[in-house]
């Protein structure tokens, strides 16, 4: 690859400080995305993709400590700034996108104050900085946008909320764009628009999008990369088509498989994955997904398996797939 | 995290939060005084070397000396003895009051809380009316009336702060009401009371002790003030308030006597402040720093 | 023939929007919004009937004024051929015993300072059932709904989402009730647990003969539990039948815009979709004609300006468009 990765996480671990002793909520976590893509995280709740983007915006709980590893963006590691070096990128080459639009808007500010107030670091007039939201606000679909510059949050819908923030955030045309489960709050009828929405402005503005969601399907819609995490771990990496079409990890394959809403034909009995995760303070010995894998076998319970390369830029960590076995 | 305390039972938590109260300078300090203070109270006829009511007119305005460790007052008691003795009554007016004010609120609080609207409106004017009254003027409305007495005390304390714990508690009860699980309460067909006694209230209950606790020094200061005017307990009963008075008058040449009163009120103030601010950061999880 | 179990018709949930002031002032005769108008639906015993929609589509109020958590305005709602419209609150309390509602929030529909044990036996509490052993109770629901007895210490912030869900099903069950309404089942749940707890209320339905009402606005959930359904939007049916029937002919354009919506999970699909523009409409102005003509991709001049008629598309499958999809559609 020609250009240099805008983020690269690296071997990242995170603890969580509990009366019970640590809770590793990420283990040696590794995340590469390459200008201009849109990168998937993909996993269940308690899987860490909260903590790993806390931990990239450094942005964490008082309890949590980062016990080693490296986050580089644009070649700097995130992790050695100060926190005002950190403010600098912020809203400027990095934005966020939350998952909640109804409380991640002001209630007593208007549209135009939140759109003029987040270019607070150009040197420009109001009126050109009015302009300016007024024109974002348009490409994202907010119809009339010159007379809502005055409006407040409550006056807009829930998707309109969301596209809002989107404007946001591509206000200061950032590098890489976050997006925390940005549809999860949203009807379906609206996270349809919204995704085509992030993935037509991700094109134009050619920004990198990080893009974290509960929910195989929206990744599979709009990301060109797919991180698979289970428990803290990172348990399959490939394209999106490497993870859908040839998914290597038995998590990947029951997370495809279980989802009601790809089964089309009734059925009385829906696949599952029984069982809950481990516990994150006292770690199993071996495969973290061994107690609930439908594939697992002594050889699972000897230690943690690595992550290996089943084809180029694929990889997953499971050790049947060393021994030559289901894959 | 979801997989974070799983096995913390009730009585894990207890200890565990005394020992961060124990490792908090502040609420070690807190925890210190307020014991000394409520064991003073408890055991104050054992402690007390005097009678604290003995009149000794040959030894008035004594200094402090082995005899009387604080000196004695202008009628020759023993100050050290009043001054014991006068924790039992800033403890007894504290808690009296505050937990009549408790319960005030609470009823009051809850009603304005879950009843209908135009309950909310009333209680919501008894409140503002109530609370518009200066609280001296108050009392010397009262004294005028029902004479001055412990009693008197309590009854001026509790009408003028039942208002504040009501309005806390109407606002609690307010953001609890719409939650989901008292919805799933009232699709069972739980009754108002059983929803208030059993689902409300222990949800607000907590963060209101806390405030309490925070009272009970703005307490003893009002009923130690009214003893200081003369509007509260009668002269020979050994109230903070009306030894300070007695003091006041002969400051010049025997000082300790103000001393003797003084210092416990402020021990005591800072004990239950930094008591009841330290379990704040303790049960709000949202200043707690390590769990 | 014996009565249904649940037979609700041209049922009105209104909500009062001015104060009685307010609108006199605005001489604003008509001071309310319809939350829910024009409904019937009819469940019978053992069966499963699945409401769908968009959030603001009043499929929530109607769920709430079954059990009388929100009043009825007209209609009427028969339950074991009871006319449960004009009941005082107090006299629900028996409806309530056999009606039970699991809400949204698996987790948050629970009391948070009760153990599992207390939160499952409260309904015996409630209904001031004393002649049962409540810790016997509580191992046979907890069993009901496979989870472990060690559980019943527990509190509801120490529960995973699939197990928080499953204490609330076990607390539906406590008193055997005849009709289970579940507000969106599946809602915050791992799409790994989904599964288990359809499957679940599934085998409930099958081995008890419980009913279930199931509110929610994914249609696959829908698909694989209920026999009936009925799809929402601004408080009326616009489509409703049988479950295999709609989904095998559905005639409604908005029906087919939300299975449409759910993305498919295939990168390389090909994507027929039937995107919908814009949000839900306020209530406050209900649109012209035909309701959802303003995000309609087939919208014509007559969908503005005249209200459809009910069609019959089959055997209890009516719909309200006025052209709808060819019969043969997906």
């Amino acid at each position: 690859m020609a250009t240099e990765p805008v983020l690269r996480v690296h071997n990242l671990s995170v603890n969580f400080r509990t009366p019970r002793g640590p809770l590793q909520a990420l283990r040696d976590v590794d995340l590469t995305i390459p200008d201009r893509r849109v990168s998937g995280v993909v996993g269940e709740s308690g899987c860490g993709k909260s903590t790993l983007i806390s931990a990239i915006i450094r942005l964490m709980s008082d309890n949590a400590d980062i016990v080693g590893g490296s986050v580089h963006f644009q070649g700097r590691d995130l992790l050695k700034l100060t926190r005002k070096q950190m403010r600098a990128i912020l809203g400027d080459r990095i934005s966020m996108v939350f998952q909640d639009p109804m409380t991640s808007l002001s209630p007593v500010l208007t549209i135009g104050r939140h759109m003029t107030d987040i270019q607070y670091r150009d040197r420009i007039g109001v009126g050109e900085k009015r302009k300016r939201a007024v024109d974002m606000l348009a490409s994202v679909g907010i119809p009339d946008p010159e007379s809502r510059l005055g409006q407040y949050p409550h006056h807009f819908s829930g998707g309109m909320r969301q596209r809002i923030t989107i404007a946001m955030a591509l206000l200061a045309s950032p590098n890489l764009l976050i997006a925390d489960e940005p549809t999860t709050a949203l009807d379906a009828t609206l996270e349809v628009q919204i995704i085509h929405l992030l993935k037509e402005l991700q094109e134009r503005i050619g920004c990198a999008i990080l893009f974290v969601s509960h929910h195989l399907n929206v990744i599979a819609e709009l990301c060109d990369d797919v991180t698979v995490m289970y428990a803290g771990v990172v348990v399959e990496k490939g394209t999106v088509r490497d993870i859908f079409h040839r998914p290597a990890h038995p998590y990947t394959r029951a997370l495809l498989k279980c989802d009601p809403a790809v089964i089309q034909e009734k059925t009385e009995l829906l696949p599952t994955i029984p069982g809950e995760i481990p516990d994150l303070v006292d770690l199993p010995q071996g495969c973290i997904f061994a107690s609930r894998c439908p594939e697992a076998g002594d050889i699972c319970l000897e230690g943690p398996p690595p992550l290996v390369e089943i084809a180029p830029g694929h990889v997953a960590a499971c050790v049947r797939l060393t021994e030559g076995g289901t894959a | 995290m979801s997989s974070g305390n799983r096995q913390t039972g009730k009585w894990a938590s207890v200890v565990y939060s005394l020992r961060l109260l124990v490792r908090d300078p502040m609420g070690l300090a807190g925890l210190i005084l307020v014991t000394l203070m409520v064991g003073t109270a408890v055991f104050a006829p054992y402690l007390a070397p005097r009678d604290p009511f003995a009149l000794d007119v040959m030894n008035r305005l004594a200094p402090p000396s082995q005899d009387h460790l604080m000196g004695t007052d202008q009628m020759g008691r023993d100050t050290f003895s009043r001054v014991v003795m006068g924790a039992r009554i800033a403890l007894k007016v504290a808690l009296t009051a505050i937990s009549l004010t408790l319960l005030g609120g609470l009823v009051l609080g809850l009603a304005a809380g879950y009843g209908p609207k135009w309950l909310d409106n009333f209680l919501l004017l008894v409140f503002d009316t109530l609370r518009s009254f200066p609280t001296i003027m108050f009392a010397l409305a009262v004294v005028a009336v029902v004479g001055p007495s412990l009693n008197t005390v309590i009854l001026v304390i509790v009408v003028t702060t039942v208002p504040v714990y009501g309005r806390i508690i109407r606002t609690q009860t307010q953001a609890i009401r719409y939650n989901e699980f008292i919805q799933a309460e009232r699709a069972m067909g739980a009754g108002i009371f059983r929803i208030l006694g059993v689902h409300i209230m222990p949800n607000i209950i907590g963060p209101l002790l806390i405030v309490a606790s925070m009272d009970i020094p703005v307490v003893v200061t009002i009923e130690a003030g009214l003893s200081f005017l003369g509007l509260g307990v009668r002269p020979p009963t050994p109230s903070w308030g009306s030894i300070l008075n007695d003091g006041y008058s002969f400051i010049r040449n025997t000082p300790w006597i103000v001393i003797a009163g003084g210092v416990p009120l402020i021990l005591t103030t800072l004990g239950f402040t930094f008591l009841g601010e330290s379990l704040r950061d303790i049960f709000d999880p949202k200043l707690r720093k390590d769990i | 023939m014996t009565d249904p179990l649940l037979a609700v018709e041209d049922l009105r949930v209104r909500f009062r929007i001015k104060t009685p002031l307010r609108a006199l002032l605005d001489r604003d005769p008509d001071p309310f919004i319809d939350a829910v108008l024009n409904v019937g639906l009819t469940l019978e015993k053992g069966q499963a009937y699945g409401l769908v929609g968009e959030s603001g589509s009043g499929k929530t109020t109607l769920a709430r004024a079954l059990i009388g958590l929100n009043p009825a305005h007209s209609g009427s709602i028969r339950f074991e051929g009871q006319e449960l419209i004009g009941r005082k609150d107090r006299q629900f309390k028996t409806i309530r015993r056999n009606i039970a509602m699991m809400f949204q929030d698996p987790a948050g529909s629970l009391s948070p300072r009760l153990t599992v044990r207390s939160l499952i036996t409260e309904p015996f509490k409630i209904h001031g059932i004393e002649n049962v052993d409540l810790k016997a109770e509580t191992a046979r629901l907890l069993e009901m709904v496979n989870l472990g007895p060690d559980i019943a210490g527990w509190y509801p912030h120490q529960l995973s989402g699939g197990q928080a869900r499953r204490v609330g099903v076990a607390r539906a069950l406590a008193l055997n009730p005849r009709l289970i309404i579940a507000d969106e089942p599946t809602a915050g749940l791992d799409v790994s647990v989904q599964g288990e707890i359809l499957n679940l209320m599934g085998r409930l339905k099958r081995d008890l003969g419980v009913s279930f009402l199931i509110i929610t606005h994914n249609l696959a959930v829908v698909r694989h539990v209920s026999d009936r359904m009925a799809v929402m939007y601004l408080g009326r049916f616009l489509e409703q039948g049988p479950t295999d029937d709609v989904f095998a002919h559905m005639r409604h354009p908005y029906t087919h815009a939300l299975l449409s919506a759910h993305l498919n999970p295939d990168p390389d699909a090909e994507r027929v979709r039937v995107e919908l523009a814009g949000d839900v409409p306020s209530l406050i102005r209900r649109p012209t004609g035909c309701e959802f003509h303003t995000r309609c991709p087939f919208a014509r001049e007559r969908c503005r300006e005249e209200f459809p008629e009910a069609a019959e598309a089959g055997a209890e499958h009516t719909y309200l468009c006025h052209f709808p999809l060819a019969a043969d559609q997906p």
